[in-house]
């Protein structure tokens, strides 16, 4: 059920995976993702939405199928092969996986230091710029622990687009938020779309969340495709699934959801 | 049914261990080939940071444990010697075994009881937390910025706390054999002398590069690789407790078959060199 996207940034092409070789959170699985634009993909727990955006980094291998990156195959990569690519995208956790023993700056400044040679006064400066476009320029010196949980996600927002890459993966981004800071970060996520043109990728169970952010959503139910369009058409699409999680009202359905 | 039970076991141990083999080649080869990652500064200031945690932070415990075992071995060994008429070679008898096995095994035990469940500690908090997934997905690689200063930092340090458990274990035998047991200072020390050659010193602290290594790549190896949860970290510390302090002892085994063969053939012969 998943769309064909001329020139697309990422595709992924009969994908399988499982962790037991028996039960598949993905099975034959194809999805084109377009360049440019904000793919949110929703599905309630375990349908196989993390592990869709952890299969696109490479941080999880397929046990089959291919994952292509601008047309070429990355999949089958060495780690060492991977650090170019993965230099080209962000990656925003579910927790945030800040370090917690670093600085804040020392977060934002990690991939800096790691892929540039620039030196600390220009590095510092790309870094101010970061935390100001999240709106945390003044927390440089902190340490995450010292963060509430909607800022340690805007500070790990600001790591994953210290390299300006040409796409940013967002896995649950506003889970463990309060309504206010969830909207704060989905607005967010949304900004930064626009204002760095970015490609972002988004993993969420929160309609509201995806509403604001979504160019194009993904419903997975089970490893399948089972809704694919706009907000409108996710809105209104007559399958009970799709009506059921976007409405949030189970109905009689809690087999489904137990 | 037990047979099951056994072969799974012997199974899980096989995987088990091709995991850590492949780890430890990772390792090794990210040691000598690896692209270099960061900027100097920081490579230093990392490796920095683990010697400090690593060396100065364990010099007391380690100096405290060298220098009681060796007051005990005095004290142990006092009554039986006195009573065989050779207590004048006890300097031989404690420095031997400080210098050879005690000084080096029981720097091996501590270092990895403080040292090895620290590292799985927080490598393994920052596995569960995604941080290592975190820098995989920043496009590093985690044995390089995790691993290796923390390696390197106990393969260099575990023989210099070594040669302080030594010293200290000769100190303190010394004192209580010759102050507290009234035992001829002249002959405590020529026996030393006669017993202790420079083989067995240097045999002594080269062990702790063996320690040092297994130490660091089981701590590492385990918080890398361990479950989910406050539960899966700690059992992933004991563990790698319980599998440091096997590995010290089977390394131990095997230097000391290795090292009698080279000292039987080749150091009998140094008079003639």
């Amino acid at each position: 059920m998943a769309r064909k996207i001329d020139n697309p940034i990422f595709e992924l092409k009969g994908i399988s995976k499982s962790f037991d070789r028996r039960n598949y959170i993905l099975k034959d699985f194809n999805l084109d993702i377009e360049r440019g634009k904000s793919t949110v993909i929703i599905g309630p727990s375990g349908c196989g939405k993390t592990v869709t955006l952890k299969i696109m980094t490479t941080l999880m291998r397929p046990n089959s199928g291919e994952v292509l990156f601008n047309g070429e195959r990355i999949d089958n990569l060495s780690e060492s092969k991977l650090i170019d690519i993965r230099k080209r995208t962000g990656f925003l956790f579910q927790s945030g996986a800040l370090f917690d023993s670093q600085s804040v700056a020392y977060n934002v400044a990690f991939p800096l230091y790691m892929h540039t040679n620039k030196s600390e006064t220009e590095i510092m400066k790309i870094v101010k710029e970061k935390l100001e476009l999240v709106g945390l320029a003044d927390t440089m010196d902190r340490y995450p622990s010292q963060l509430s949980g909607g800022q340690q996600k805007r500070i790990a927002l600001a790591r994953a687009i210290s390299l300006e890459p040409e796409v940013v993966f967002y896995d649950e981004p506003t889970t463990g938020l309060d309504p206010l800071r969830t909207d704060a970060i989905s607005k967010l996520i949304a900004r930064m779309q626009e204002h760095l043109n970015i490609t972002s990728i988004v993993v969420t169970h929160d309609m509201k969340s995806a509403y604001t952010i979504a160019d194009r959503i993904i419903m997975l139910d089970k490893g399948d495709i089972i809704a694919d369009g706009d907000s409108s058409l996710i809105k209104e699409s007559h399958n009970p699934v799709v009506q059921s999680f976007v409405t949030g009202d189970i109905g009689n359905a809690d087999d489904y959801i137990i | 049914m037990i047979v099951d039970r056994i072969g799974y076991l012997i199974s899980d141990f096989l995987i088990d261990l091709g995991s850590f083999s492949r780890f430890s080649a990772k390792v090794f080869f990210a040691l000598f080939y690896h692209k270099r990652q960061g900027r100097f500064k920081h490579t230093w200031q990392r490796l920095n940071r683990q010697m400090f945690d690593i060396g100065i932070k364990s010099l007391p415990v380690v100096m405290i444990t060298g220098a009681f075992i060796a007051m005990t071995l005095a004290v142990q060994s006092y009554s039986q010697l006195h009573n065989l008429g050779l207590a004048d070679r006890m300097g031989g008898l404690i420095n031997g075994s400080v210098v050879n096995e005690l000084g080096p095994v029981l720097t091996a035990f501590m270092l990895a009881g403080r040292v090895g469940g620290a590292l799985t500690a927080e490598l393994g908090t920052m596995k569960v937390t995604e941080q290592i997934d975190a820098i995989s997905a920043m496009g590093s690689d985690p044995v390089c910025y995790l691993v290796l200063p923390r390696l390197i930092a106990c393969v260099l340090l575990t023989p210099l706390l070594t040669i302080y458990a030594d010293l200290m274990g000769v100190i303190g035998g010394s004192l209580i054999s010759i102050y507290h047991y009234g035992i001829n200072s002249e002959a405590y020390w020529r026996f030393s002398a006669d017993i202790v050659e420079r083989w067995d010193v240097c045999l002594g602290i080269s062990k702790g590069l063996f320690f040092g290594s297994a130490i660091a790549l089981i701590s590492c190896y385990n918080g890398f690789n361990c479950g989910q949860g406050a539960r899966g970290v700690g059992k992933a510390c004991t563990e790698a407790f319980v599998r440091s302090f096997v590995a010290i002892l089977a390394i131990n085994f095997v230097i000391a078959l290795v090292s009698r063969a080279i000292y039987s053939s080749f150091w009998t012969l140094k008079s003639v060199i």
